[in-house]
């Protein structure tokens, strides 16, 4: 059995109650668990509503904010203990494409700033001349020209070229995984299917895995392989991206899917989302199901214990009683 | 007007805005402000080519005339002289540009150490943060004078360079502070957790990619901080606590003081280095004013772009 270059063991996130902290604890993520292979390049699709741990999991996976429990582990290295040198390695392997693709670039500098931070930092070129030609070729392999935008200050570029600038960034690295953390939310749609379409490229041509993490769930269907759906922290379902959109077993996915709007007029999205009062909204359900509140085929089990993961089918598990 | 706008005034304006004019660094009390600064650096950079200078020091004149255009006053002391001998015009030009260069070297000290523990506190945090904070803290609440009066008064200052050293004692906690809160903020940028990603080490992460942000906001309590610097200094030059061989603004109060300038009705001799004061302290403070209205485009009101 292969071993995985990145792990991520039953993470969790808690953020506030501390010690002397009078908010009540928020488990922003909970009990989360993925491996990737470096073997099988894929794109990996973490779903899910605003507030439902996406974003803390690409922070945690990118180092910015350390597990609670559980950890992540890189070649079998605990992220937390890693020294310098090793530190640096992942910070190679793994990148990261953000959504806002105006805040990544500081105001003060040219684009080429971006790509001269890279350079010298993971002394990716012996002259001047090998780093020129990196850059060209990165920028070349999402449609751009080095001449055209390195000088420009990023105010100058569109938010796509922007995005696009990232993307040969993150490339440039030769990374083995990209956290892409909503990478086409901020885009113009016409823009979306280039850089998606630049994803699987790189995951197919460069073997380079993706993280994508995103709300939006039918650019999931088109690239993704893998697919991880988040309620609230907790992961709801998981598995085969068409398997999972094609027949999705649990009552939140099921939801989720009936909303999604058609490109067609006369069909109109799912519209039966009574959602209950703020109040059932925000008491946390720490034991049970998360969905519980929501859930139209709730059941007294579900507020017993959080329910186990159940495979419903090859490459397709469920967390939900219904399964049982 | 966005918040870019302010942060990159190198950039090149006419690709970006229809109107070359509609930049914030053309705000009126900045300009006005600026303007006032460079006319009173200019007296003293200018002043020494058109006038004798040695007449700044004790018994070079005669002593007591009034300015020319009152009776018994005469062309060759225009502003008049006083009572030891100084002529007012030469200590003028002598005494402003030695005021000022205090300021100036106590508030880019008290800056420099700001900039760097704010850094550091800021960015660092933890133990850092915690010791930074409470030294700050604690010499922002001292009653700077009356400290100053007390190393004042056992220490005699050879050179305005000494008095400068001292008044930056106290002249870091403010911008230590700016430096640390503003450092909270950028860390939570997406443009340093690129640097972050990209294995920049922290010294120029705080350095490069987090101090060119906040110029506006260094430019602003750098001016502040001059005339503060010179308040104090004057402070203790009219105390006849500074140095006294150089002439300084204060050191001409002190001696107008001193010798009952103003029962004896020699308004040439109190007024001037007074009035030189007060055009000072108003430029930088247009200057200030007008740098935190850049640095923070919500002061700016509506539609006006704070002009």
């Amino acid at each position: 059995m292969e071993q995985p270059i990145l792990s991520i063991q039953n993470a969790t996130k808690i953020f506030g109650g501390g010690f002397l902290s009078s908010s009540k604890p928020i488990v922003a993520l909970d009990r989360f668990s993925l491996d990737v292979y470096e073997s099988q390049s894929k794109i990996i699709t973490i779903a899910g509503e605003s507030g439902s741990g996406k974003t803390t999991l690409a922070n945690m996976i990118l180092g910015f904010t350390p597990c609670t429990e559980g950890k992540i582990t890189f070649n079998g290295i605990d992220l937390n203990q890693m020294n310098g040198e090793q530190r640096s390695f992942y910070r190679q392997e793994v990148q990261a494409i953000f959504q806002d693709p105006y805040e990544v670039y500081n105001p003060f500098f040219r684009v080429a700033h971006i790509f001269d931070m890279i350079t010298r930092h993971f002394k990716l070129a012996r002259s001047k001349k090998e780093a020129q030609e990196l850059i060209e070729e990165a920028l070349n392999l999402v449609g751009m020209r080095g001449g055209e935008i390195l000088e420009k200050y990023p105010h100058q570029l569109s938010g796509g070229q922007r995005q696009r600038v990232m993307v040969a960034r993150a490339y440039m690295l030769r990374p083995k995984l990209i956290v892409a953390d909503e990478p086409v939310s901020a885009v113009d749609a016409s823009l979306r299917a280039m850089i998606l379409d630049i994803m699987l490229r790189l995951r197919d041509t460069r073997h380079i895995s993706f993280l994508y993490i995103t709300h939006d769930l039918s650019t999931a269907y088109q690239i993704s392989d893998l697919m991880y759906v988040l309620f609230q922290g907790t992961t709801v379902e998981r598995g085969n991206t068409a398997k999972i959109i094609e027949d999705p077993r649990h009552p939140y996915v099921q939801e989720l899917i009936d909303s999604i709007p058609v490109p067609n007029p006369k069909i109109k999205w799912n519209m039966n989302i009574k959602l209950p009062s703020e109040e059932v909204m925000r008491m946390k359900n720490t034991v049970g199901c998360r969905f519980y509140p929501r859930c139209p085929k709730r059941m007294d089990a579900c507020t017993k214990a959080f329910p186990p993961m159940v495979k419903v089918s090859e490459e397709h598990e469920v967390a939900c009683y219904l399964y049982q | 007007m966005t918040v870019e706008e302010t942060v990159d005034p190198k950039e090149s304006p006419a690709t970006r805005r229809v109107n070359v004019w509609d930049s914030p660094w053309l705000n009126t009390k900045f300009l006005v402000g600026g303007s006032i600064i460079v006319v009173v650096i200019l007296f003293g950079l200018l002043g020494p080519f058109f006038w004798n200078t040695e007449l700044a020091y004790t018994a070079s004149s005669p002593t007591n005339l009034p300015p020319m255009w009152m009776a018994k006053g005469s062309p060759e002391h225009p502003l008049g002289t006083e009572s030891n001998g100084r002529d007012m015009l030469a200590s003028l030009i002598v005494g402003i540009p030695a005021s000022l260069r205090v300021g100036v070297l106590a508030a880019t000290l008290g800056m420099g150490i700001g900039v760097l523990l704010g850094s550091l506190a800021g960015y660092l945090g933890g133990w850092w943060d915690h010791v930074i904070r409470t030294i700050s803290d604690s010499v922002l609440i001292i009653p700077s004078l009356a400290v100053l009066i007390a190393i004042a008064s056992y220490v005699q200052f050879p050179d305005t360079t000494m008095l400068a050293l001292v008044l930056a004692m106290f002249a870091w906690p403010g911008p230590t502070r700016l430096v640390r809160s503003q450092v909270l903020t950028l860390r939570e940028r997406g443009y340093i957790r690129m640097a972050l990603l990209s294995n920049v080490p922290p010294l120029e992460i705080m350095f490069v990619e987090m101090v060119p942000n906040m110029l506006p906001w260094l430019a602003a309590s750098f001016t502040g901080n001059i005339s503060g610097a010179i308040l104090g200094a004057t402070g203790l030059e009219a105390l006849g606590l500074g140095p006294t061989r150089v002439p300084s603004l204060g050191m001409i109060i002190n001696y107008a003081m001193t010798s009952s300038a103003l029962v004896r009705g020699m308004v040439w001799w109190w007024l001037p280095p007074i009035l030189a004061l007060i055009i000072i302290f108003t430029g930088f403070f247009l200057m200030t004013v007008g740098l935190d209205e850049i640095a923070n485009p919500r002061l700016r009101g509506y539609g006006n772009g704070g002009k």
